[in-house]
């Protein structure tokens, strides 16, 4: 069965390009536009990954995965954070909350799916 | 499917919306003062579009918008202040990047179309930082890393809470699996406690892989960067081994993928994407949901012969086929406040420029218009605001003089009237000169000098190719490309401009356009064995003519003089001998005129084809569509042919001088 792999941001075209790359690598993508939107997605069904961007409107990066942290359902699922860099307080705060992986913006695909292979096994 | 080239236009889209946002953010910001949530729109537009563009590789504007995102964190955290100065540098880099995005959009390659601008720009934000301006963008790291197979030992202890964060140690020795061949994998439980004393959640597990990899140490350590911290993980090299293996062959990279199917992509032209609310989305699908429940009835109707019952089912897929066919046109609306939200901008920018004080009012923005006739009306209105503050909007010395308020009024208006959206721009300014638009068109030789014309056809002489009275050309307007191409804009999309203005109390601009391009209701009528379609909501009634027709194409209509034009002439089509003939009377804005034809054939939903190569220039034709018995036909383009009665009946009137007699005409 193929993975499903959450994206989590606020720029339609990221969330676009990073879900032809990962369909292409053949990963399951649901969208959601800011943290709220990401919310709502968690409503039981099962994601191998999360990916979600910091800075979005509604509901910030970091204020999703602490929620998403704190259901039962979700606990567990590996969150990959798409950051600037230099957020070296996000990170930390990050770390505190199960966060471990964070790529750097702007990256390019490969970089993305290569972060991804890391987390999802197949 | 949406491939590359798809997103990419989302980038283009998606990076024009948020430098609506940052100049809408920006502007609140030089009215308001200083407003945390403001400044947030700033940055997250700078911050989103580098992101983005990082993802298509695009270091030109990945560069810029980095200087930028750095000096917005500064100012959002207050450590840099922003007064006038950095704003209007915010303005001039949001225009910048603006530029980049345009050039993007003609170009897959874009190139810098400013770097003196670029550069200027980059020194004020480095300067605003307070540090020196980089020398060069980042060279990459074209570090080669070459070198023979090695093998490799690599010892995996995760930190205690990996698992509890979702780290996988399997998709991490999986990933390993990507830079060689595992030889082989050793688990190591030694640290399994009593079960009794085991906590689930935790990792317990060591792991001891052997690789054999062209890769280096670092490369292989960067498998682990997400857990490196607190896990003890070491990497060893193994003494080399002789044989060495084959390169994995067959192995196909995603980038390959991408470039491979290019060139046939590209034959399929420009894509556009169109945001669609998903409930707009989520009504579709439920009325074809029905409608797919309604066929299946029909076709079991049809198996029982039960044909009263089909008749039933029949008119329920009439109504849904109805419903979907609004629906889907539906998703093709789009507010026009999309288009109006640049001109707050604009209008301050251009005022700006000609030291005038305007204040802009925007109405009406949440009326809907196709995506496709949104995009082709901001050139036009663009003009028609620039024009505006340019000519009609006086200095404020002037408007003082005639007692005005210093400030200009200038209004941007859209309303829905019937089948028909309306824009409006209107402006408090002077008017349009009656007498100089004359004056030139006599200068000209588009009119006789003792022509009597009203005051809409001394208004039309604007839109003459080649028109313009602007005494000085200044850079914003009157350069003599000008208000033909906005008709000629407008009349592409089958709307139609008309002017108002009152000499010294301003100028009304109103465009009347269609609702939607894709499908209208028409009338259909038919001469010789040609089929035409008339758009409806310019028909306003049909006649059957008795009387004579006399050679001047006017009919008395219950006693107006009505021009008239013959479409079997025009087309050059053999008319039916038939004794009855038949007119429509068609209305365009304020020009009323009849079309003759042979039969009147009743009402039609036509979807607008294109017409091909051939026909595109044929005056008087808009499109074509097909018939339910798989005939063609020709939609008429009614402005167009109610031109060609002007010049026709302006014909004709000379003759008629030149003939002696005395026939006055005057269009409605």
């Amino acid at each position: 069965m193929a993975k499903t792999i959450l994206i989590v941001d606020d720029s339609m075209s990221l969330r676009t390009t990073l879900g032809i790359a990962l369909k292409g690598s053949g990963y399951d993508v649901v969208e959601a536009v800011d943290g709220k939107d990401g919310l709502a997605k968690l409503d039981g069904r099962k994601y191998n990954l999360i990916i979600s961007d910091v800075n979005m409107p509604n509901m910030d990066g970091l204020s999703f995965v602490k929620a998403a942290k704190a259901m039962a359902g979700y606990r567990f699922t590996p969150v990959l954070m798409l950051t600037t860099e230099g957020d070296a307080g996000k990170m930390a705060e990050g770390k505190a909350a199960g966060v471990r992986a964070w790529v750097i913006k702007p990256f390019q695909p490969p970089a993305l799916l290569d972060a991804v292979a890391k987390l999802v096994s197949t | 499917m949406i491939d590359m080239k798809a997103a990419r236009g989302a980038l283009i889209e998606e990076s024009r919306e948020l430098l609506d946002a940052m100049d809408a953010a920006l502007l609140e910001l030089e009215q308001g003062g200083r407003s945390s949530e403001h400044i947030n729109a700033v940055f997250r537009a700078a911050h989103t579009i580098k992101g983005s563009a990082g993802l298509f590789g695009l270091d030109l504007i990945v560069g810029f918008t980095h200087v930028m995102e750095s000096l917005l964190v500064r100012v959002r955290n207050g450590e840099i202040p922003l007064d006038p100065d950095l704003l209007s540098l915010l303005f001039d880099c949001g225009a910048y990047i603006r530029s980049l995005i345009d050039s993007l959009a003609d170009n897959d390659d874009p190139t810098d179309p400013d770097p003196v601008q670029r550069a200027g720009l980059l020194a004020g934000l480095h300067a605003c930082l307070g540090d020196a301006p980089a020398l060069a963008d980042k060279s990459g790291d074209a570090e080669a890393v070459t070198g023979g197979v090695n093998r490799w030992r690599v010892h995996l202890d995760f930190y205690a809470d990996a698992l509890r964060d979702g780290m996988d140690p399997l998709s991490f020795i999986q990933y390993l699996g990507r830079l060689g061949e595992i030889l082989s994998v050793r688990t190591d439980s030694s640290q399994l406690p009593a079960l009794a004393d085991l906590d689930p959640e935790r990792s317990y597990l060591r792991f001891e892989v052997e690789l054999e990899s062209a890769a280096s140490r670092d490369e292989i350590a960067a498998t682990f960067e997400f857990v490196m911290d607190g896990s003890d993980i070491r990497i060893e090299q193994l003494p080399a081994q002789t044989e060495i293996p084959l390169p994995v062959a067959g192995e196909v990279h995603l980038a390959d993928i991408d470039r491979a199917p290019v060139v046939e992509r590209r034959l399929g032209g420009r894509q556009t994407l169109v945001k669609v609310e998903a409930r707009k989305l989520d009504e579709l699908i439920d009325t074809v949901g029905e409608l797919v429940i309604a066929a299946a009835s029909g076709r079991m109707f049809v198996s029982k012969k039960q044909f009263d019952s089909v008749h039933e089912v029949m008119s329920e897929i009439e109504k849904l086929v109805e419903q979907i066919r609004n629906k889907s046109l539906n998703l093709r609306m789009t507010p026009i406040g999309d288009v109006f939200q640049r001109f707050p901008r604009i209008v301050r920018d251009v005022a700006k420029d000609l030291g005038k004080k305007i204040d802009l009012q925007i109405s009406g923005a949440d009326a809907e218009l196709d995506k496709a006739m949104i995009e082709k009306l901001a050139d036009p209105l663009l003009h028609i605001v620039r024009n505006a503050i340019d000519h009609g909007i006086e200095p404020v010395d002037q408007r003082l003089a005639v007692g005005k308020a210093a400030e200009g009024k200038l209004r941007l208006h859209a309303y829905q009237d019937s089948g028909n959206i309306v824009i409006e721009v209107s402006d408090d300014g002077r008017g349009l000169n009656q007498t100089r638009i004359r004056a030139k068109a006599v200068e000209q030789g588009l009119i006789a000098p003792d022509a009597v014309l009203d005051d809409q056809a001394v208004f039309a002489l604007i839109f003459h190719p080649g028109f313009s009275t602007a005494e000085k050309v200044s850079d914003l307007s009157g350069r003599g490309v000008g208000m033909d191409v906005v008709r000629r804009n407008i009349e592409q999309l089958r709307g139609e401009i008309e002017i108002e203005s009152d000499p010294g109390q301003g100028s009304i601009f109103r465009i009347r356009l269609p609702l939607t391009l894709a499908i209208i209701d028409c009338f259909q009528v038919a001469v010789g064995s040609a089929n035409f379609a008339i758009p409806l909501e310019l028909v306003v009634e049909c006649i059957d003519l008795e009387d004579e027709l006399d050679d001047y194409s006017i009919v008395n209509l219950r006693g107006e003089p009505l021009p008239y034009i013959t479409l079997s002439e025009i087309f050059g089509i053999a008319p039916l001998p038939s004794a009855t003939r038949c007119m429509v009377v068609v209305q365009s804005g304020r020009r009323r005129a009849g079309i003759l034809v042979d039969r009147l054939v009743g009402e039609l939903q036509a979807v607008i084809k294109p017409l091909g190569y051939l026909l595109q220039g044929v005056r008087g034709l808009g499109g074509a569509t097909i018939l339910g018995d798989g005939k063609v036909a020709l939609i008429l383009d009614v402005p167009a042919l109610l031109d060609l009665t002007s010049q026709q009946e302006a014909g004709k009137v000379r003759q008629a001088e030149r003939g002696g007699e005395n026939v006055s005409i005057s269009i409605q």
